[in-house]
């Protein structure tokens, strides 16, 4: 039997768990009452309850034990592994006032001997109870808010600018809750705040605070990064939470203990607002000095790449260039590096991405995506892109470079050109289209010379036409005048009357009609001078002519000439038979040549 | 004889006047053909060679155009385009080719607007040529002479009457079609504007290639040429930019 035991033992030991069992004592209240019951509890965990003999419970020096031990265990079997807790319960009761001690209780695991903590119980005057119950709910603000609180957590109270600040927010309850709602969220001035992933459900784990037991859940874990340097506070968390209370119905009753049990007693339900602390920070600027160029306010710990999809292209070939940050840090609110290419070169809007990892410390990455396009041939020289950062654990500024890019850009097909951003949809539109055909009829062609000219031709035809009105304008003028004058009408056609008259003359000739020539001669001679000299043909005399044309100031020579030439023709009027034939024509002619001589003499006045 | 010498000289004459007016017919007609058996290159020989003889038509720029465009040579097709629109502006295929070109340029320059007036005015500047608007003086022109010679010459107060105010309008129409028509002589005759020929080019602040670059220009851009110093001649973009460029890169429209 003690060999099967050995054997045993050694099989347990060789595959022990010697990590992680605990064995610890805690009180469900630290301050009692005189004669008030209170609960012991001696826990075990994180390890094979089927290798755990020999529990000493402690001596309880000073208190009274009323029941227990109790057992109550729970078991999980992970991967073949059996692992649970043990809790012994006592529940005791101290009578006399002052300080007691629970001592240790002892428990044999793997043949060690696991020990707990003393814990020492403070004794007040009276019932505690008693105190605490003022109303019929049978319990006390003072008490809600010692059983039901939240703590803020921060994981440090001293940190440097940008710095990560984890804070976790935990609901401890000792009573029962049923679910909480939220009624305040903290702010956090000064703060760039990202929320850290929990679990969607709030579970509860029995934690220790200040020595006593309370069931505890993370409800809220932030990553905080300070924006500005200085004493920056977390407003509280505020929580409304139900508390589920019984109504008591008596004070010491026998049945006490069992009907107060939520199974039997009457539950009421109280809201309570349950406040967390108010966090306080330090928060430390970033040294002054060294600040590098590129620092654009990212702390933690980072590495920076830059890509280029290809450094060999045609002109107007798009090049993508990927510029990478990632690592851990404030990295949302890092600025990316401002990359400036070259002239020659077109940037096209950047492209960013980020995805951030919200585990317990923010990390993630953020991509920069740029389209530059060539738009001059040549070797172009990309200057290096830097991004700096101050790494916390190194407490000083780091600045990552990229490579040095060089860019052969080659003298392409100039037609060809890349569809990229810019273009407007019309644009797009008309680049799909093809061009209309060729014109194959009406080939007049001008001369070079002849464009923008002023032909002669349009001169010509704003000349004329207009010479033409003036033409028309004085001829009408002309004609008015006539028309509106009599002695001028006859003294301007006075010649014309003659030649007619001669012309008759000539004719009464040929018939041998001498009596009807001479009368169209004398006619000619005295219409002419009476139409010249504006005298009425009743009233025509000689004399009166010959004294007109004096008056005229005509050459006397030309009115002596006039004179004889009248005189003849009117001898010759009255007897033609005794002139005879004019054979040579001579009275013809002299009258014809004297009315020629008078026409270019006389004047019309 | 001599009479004889005469006529044959009068034919030789006449006949060599047809034989150029043919022989541009057959070049423009053979340039089509290659241009419809996508014989590019060769159209495009047959079309300058009319330019060369100093004869040109709105037509053959517009052709020329289409020809350079298929080639892929981009700067080229625009300055025709362009040339073809400054004798006919209101050649249509040309404006609607035109825009197709010059969505493929690389800038997009963003015109500065223009106020309602100045657009207005720039279309009917555009829609007649100066030949046209010769020919819209003359009739003008007549017909006021036609109002003052009825003014006149009719002793009709009705008529008269209808004859001043015939007439009146017809000063005002008169007045704005020569005004016109003197702006498009001068939109004609002036070679302000010009095309980029070279694929790219960065502008210079100033004269002088060591000086600082103002901004790059590519191929089919077309700007206003508003100065000229030895070899560099400076330029205003339609948006307003203005830079200096070497004076062998552009064509002139």
């Amino acid at each position: 039997m003690k060999k099967i035991l050995t054997l045993f033992l050694f099989i347990l030991l060789s595959s022990a768990h010697i990590y992680g069992q605990e064995f610890n004592a805690s009180v469900d209240k630290s301050t009692v009452g005189q004669n008030e019951r209170f609960q012991v509890y001696f826990t075990f965990q994180n390890g094979d309850l089927n290798r755990l003999d020999g529990f000493t419970p402690p001596s309880f020096k000073g208190l009274k034990v009323i029941s227990g031990p109790n057992e109550s265990r729970s078991m999980q079997i992970i991967n073949g592994q059996v692992s649970g807790s043990l809790t012994y319960s006592f529940i005791v009761v101290a009578p006399n006032l002052g300080q007691v001690t629970v001592n240790s209780a002892s428990v044999k695991f793997n043949g060690s001997t696991l020990k707990t903590k003393p814990l020492s119980i403070n004794v007040v005057k009276g019932t505690s109870t008693n105190k605490q119950v003022n109303s019929q709910l049978g319990i006390s603000e003072e008490e809600l808010k010692n059983n039901v609180f939240i703590r803020a957590i921060p994981n440090k109270t001293r940190l440097k600018q940008g710095e990560q600040l984890t804070v976790t927010y935990k609901l401890y309850t000792k009573l029962n809750i049923s679910s909480p709602q939220i009624s305040k969220l903290p702010t956090f001035n000064g703060f760039w705040s990202e929320d850290l992933e929990t679990s969607q459900n709030i579970q509860f784990k029995i934690e220790m605070y200040n020595g006593e037991r309370y069931r505890a859940a993370t409800i809220k874990r932030v990553a905080l990064f300070p924006t500005k340097s200085g004493k920056l506070e977390l407003t509280p968390f505020e929580l409304r939470v139900p508390v589920i209370v019984k109504t008591k119905r008596s004070r010491n009753d026998i049945f006490d203990d069992f009907f107060n049990d939520s199974f039997f007693g009457r539950t009421e339900t109280i809201e309570h607002l349950a406040k967390s602390n108010t966090v306080k920070v330090n928060v430390d600027p970033l040294p002054y000095k060294n600040v590098p160029k590129s620092f654009t306010g990212a702390v933690g710990k980072f590495n920076f790449d830059v890509s280029f999809d290809k450094t060999d292209v045609e002109l107007n070939e798009a090049i993508t260039v990927k510029a990478r940050i990632s690592g851990s840090g404030n990295i949302s609110l890092l600025k990316l590096p401002d990359i400036k290419f070259p002239t020659g070169f077109e940037k096209y809007e950047p492209k960013t991405n980020q995805s951030i990892n919200r585990k317990n410390t923010i990390s993630g990455r953020k991509d920069i995506e740029f389209i530059i396009v060539p738009r001059i041939p040549g070797i172009k020289k990309l200057n290096p892109i830097e991004f700096s950062y101050f790494d916390i654990s190194r407490n000083k500024y780091v600045t990552l470079s990229s490579e040095q890019v060089t860019i052969n850009v080659k003298e392409g097909d100039a037609g060809v050109i890349q569809n990229v951003a810019g273009y407007s949809k019309e644009d797009i539109k008309l680049l799909n289209e093809d061009i209309r055909f060729i014109k194959t009829s009406s080939n007049e062609f001008i001369k070079r010379e002849n464009i923008a000219n002023v032909s002669v031709l349009f001169i010509l035809g704003l000349i004329f036409p207009l010479g033409g009105l003036i033409a028309l304008l004085v001829f009408q003028k002309r004609h008015d005048k006539l028309v509106g004058n009599v002695s001028l009408l006859k003294f301007q056609k006075a010649e014309k009357n003659a030649k007619i008259l001669l012309k008759k003359a000539t004719k009464s000739l040929e018939g041998n009609d001498l009596a009807s020539y001479y009368n169209n001669i004398s006619q000619a001679l005295f219409g002419y001078l009476g139409d010249k000299l504006k005298i009425q043909t009743a009233e025509f005399t000689l004399d009166k002519a010959i004294n007109k044309m004096r008056e005229n100031s005509i050459d006397s020579v030309l009115i002596d000439k006039v004179k004889s030439i009248s005189e003849k023709c009117e001898f010759a009027r009255f007897a033609p038979n005794a002139v005879g034939n004019d054979n040579s024509g001579e009275l013809y002619n002299s009258v014809e040549a004297v009315i020629k001589e008078m026409e270019s003499s006389i004047k019309f006045n | 004889m001599n009479i004889r010498s005469f006529i044959a000289i009068l034919f030789v004459l006449l006949y060599s006047i047809n034989i150029e007016g043919q022989d541009l017919q057959n070049l423009m007609n053979s340039g089509n053909e290659f241009y419809q058996n996508k014989q590019y290159e060769e159209a495009i020989e047959n079309y300058e060679a009319i330019l060369k003889q100093g004869y040109l038509s709105s037509e053959l720029y517009y052709n020329l155009g289409n020809a350079y465009f298929k080639k892929g040579k981009l700067g080229r097709a625009i300055l025709f385009y362009e040339k073809s629109l400054k004798i006919q502006p209101n050649n249509e295929d040309a404006v609607h080719n035109l825009k197709i070109a010059n969505a493929r340029t690389v800038d997009k320059i963003q015109d500065v607007p223009q106020l309602f007036f100045i657009k207005w005015w720039n279309i009917i500047l555009s829609t007649f040529t100066s030949t046209s608007w010769q020919v819209i003086i003359f009739i003008f022109y007549i017909l006021l002479l036609i109002c003052v010679a009825v003014y006149l010459l009719i002793r009709n107060l009705q008529i008269q009457k209808y004859a001043f105010i015939f007439g009146t309008l017809n000063i005002g129409a008169l007045i704005f079609s020569v005004i016109l028509f003197f702006a498009s002589l001068e939109r004609e005759s002036s070679n302000d504007f010009a095309i980029l020929q070279q694929s790219a080019i960065t502008a210079k602040i100033s004269p002088d290639s060591q000086s600082d670059d103002a901004f790059v220009i590519h191929e089919g851009i077309k700007f206003k040429i508003e100065d000229q110093v030895n070899n560099w001649v400076k330029i205003r973009l339609s948006d307003g930019k203005v830079g200096w460029l070497p004076n062998n890169v552009y064509e002139v429209i």
